[in-house]
C-alpha cells in the first residue's frame, strides 16, 4: 500500500515537473534573422526580428492566449514581432503587428499600447508609465519614431520638453513631483526640419 | 518486549512517512490547482463613454488587480490606474497617446480606474477591465 502511495506520488511529482519545463521550453518560435521593416510596422530601420527576450515572449504570448484586446487586435503576429536596441527603464521595447493591421508597442511585461501602423504620417508612438504614482519615481515618457524623425518634443506640467530620438527610440523621465496627467504630445521633428504636429 | 520496541519504532517511521508523502502530494495537487486558477475579471466600463473631461470610470470593488487594460473605439490619448480610496494612493499608472487602447501588467489592492485625459474635446465609446 506504501509502496503503491510512494509511486503514486512520483508519478504526480513527475507530471508537475514535466508540465513546468514544457512551460519554461516554449521558444522563441518566429525567431527571425534582423532584416528590413515590414510594412505592416513601418520604417523603423533600428529594429530587429526575433530578439525578444524571454519574458518578453512570455508576455506576448499570455496576452494572445488571453485575448487581451482580441476584438480589436485580432491575434498578436508574433513571428512578425520587432525588438528595438535600446531598453527603457530595463525592458525590452517591441513592435508586433496583429492580425487587424494594428501595431503594438509594448514595454516587457509592463505595457502594451495598440496603435496604427507607423508612416511618415503617423511618425510617432509614444506611452508612460509611472508604477509608484505621485512622488517617488516621476514618470517615464517613452516610444518609437519612424526613420527620419530627430527628436520629439513633450509637454509636461506646462512646460516643454524636446527629447532626442536615437535609434527610431526616444525615453523621457520625468520629475518626482511631475503631474502623470499633465504629459502631452506636442510634435515631432524631422532631420530636414519638418515640424509635425502630434495629437 | 527487548525487540518489540524497534518494531513499533520501524512501524511509526513508516507510518509518519506515508503521511508525509501523502501530505506531499496533496500539496502538489493544491500547487497545480492554484496555478492553473484562473483570474477574475471586472469589466468596468463595458461600452461605457469616456468624456474628454476626464471622469473616470471606476471598478465597483477595491480588490488585488494584477492587470489593468482599456480598449477605445477611436484612438485617444487615455489613463488607466489604480486608486487606494483609503489612502489616496495612485499607482500603476499608464497612458498612451493617440492610441486604440493599451494593458498594464502591475498589482496593488485599490479600484481600477480609466479615463481620457483632458483637453482634446472628444467624447469616445470604451472598455476599461481588470483582473484580479
Amino acid at each position: 500500500m506504501g509502496k503503491k502511495l510512494r509511486i503514486g506520488v512520483v508519478a504526480v511529482g513527475c507530471a508537475v515537473l514535466a508540465t513546468g519545463i514544457s512551460a519554461v521550453a516554449v521558444g522563441n518560435g518566429g525567431a527571425k534573422a534582423a532584416g528590413a521593416p515590414t510594412p505592416s510596422i513601418g520604417p523603423v530601420s533600428s529594429s530587429q526580428a526575433g530578439r525578444l527576450d524571454a519574458s518578453t515572449l512570455a508576455r506576448i504570448q499570455a496576452l494572445n492566449n488571453k485575448g487581451v484586446g482580441a476584438a480589436l487586435l485580432g491575434q498578436r503576429l508574433i513571428a512578425d514581432a520587432r525588438t528595438l536596441p535600446t531598453r527603457v527603464d530595463g525592458y525590452q521595447l517591441y513592435l508586433v503587428p496583429t492580425e487587424t493591421g494594428k501595431l503594438c508597442l509594448g514595454l516587457g511585461n509592463s505595457l502594451e499600447a495598440w496603435f496604427d501602423p507607423l508612416s511618415q504620417t503617423h511618425p510617432v508612438l509614444s506611452a508612460a508609465v509611472d508604477d509608484d504614482g505621485p512622488g517617488g519615481v516621476g514618470p517615464t515618457v517613452y516610444g518609437v519614431a519612424t526613420d527620419g524623425v530627430g527628436s520629439v518634443t513633450f509637454s509636461i506640467d506646462g512646460a516643454q520638453h524636446t527629447v532626442p530620438v536615437t535609434g527610431n527610440v526616444f525615453v523621457f523621465h520625468g520629475a518626482s513631483e511631475a503631474i502623470f496627467d499633465s504629459i502631452a504630445p506636442v510634435s515631432a521633428t524631422f532631420a530636414n526640419g519638418k515640424v509635425q504636429a502630434l495629437k | 518486549m527487548g525487540n518489540m520496541l524497534p518494531r513499533y519504532r520501524a512501524a511509526t517511521r513508516m507510518g509518519h512517512l506515508r503521511k508525509s508523502v501523502a501530505l506531499v502530494g496533496a500539496l502538489a495537487v493544491v500547487g497545480i490547482f492554484a496555478a492553473t486558477a484562473t483570474p477574475a475579471t471586472t469589466t468596468y466600463c463595458n461600452g461605457c463613454t469616456l468624456h474628454w473631461n476626464g471622469t473616470p470610470a471606476v471598478s465597483p470593488t477595491t480588490e488585488y488587480f494584477t492587470h489593468n487594460a482599456v480598449s477605445l473605439t477611436t484612438a485617444n490619448n487615455w489613463h488607466i490606474y489604480l486608486y487606494n480610496v483609503s489612502t489616496g494612493n495612485q499607482t500603476c499608472n499608464a497612458e498612451g497617446f493617440n492610441t486604440y487602447g493599451g494593458a498594464k501588467t502591475c498589482a496593488n489592492i485599490a479600484t481600477a480606474r480609466c479615463h481620457l485625459l483632458q483637453g482634446y474635446g472628444v467624447s469616445v465609446q470604451a472598455t476599461c477591465w481588470a483582473n484580479f
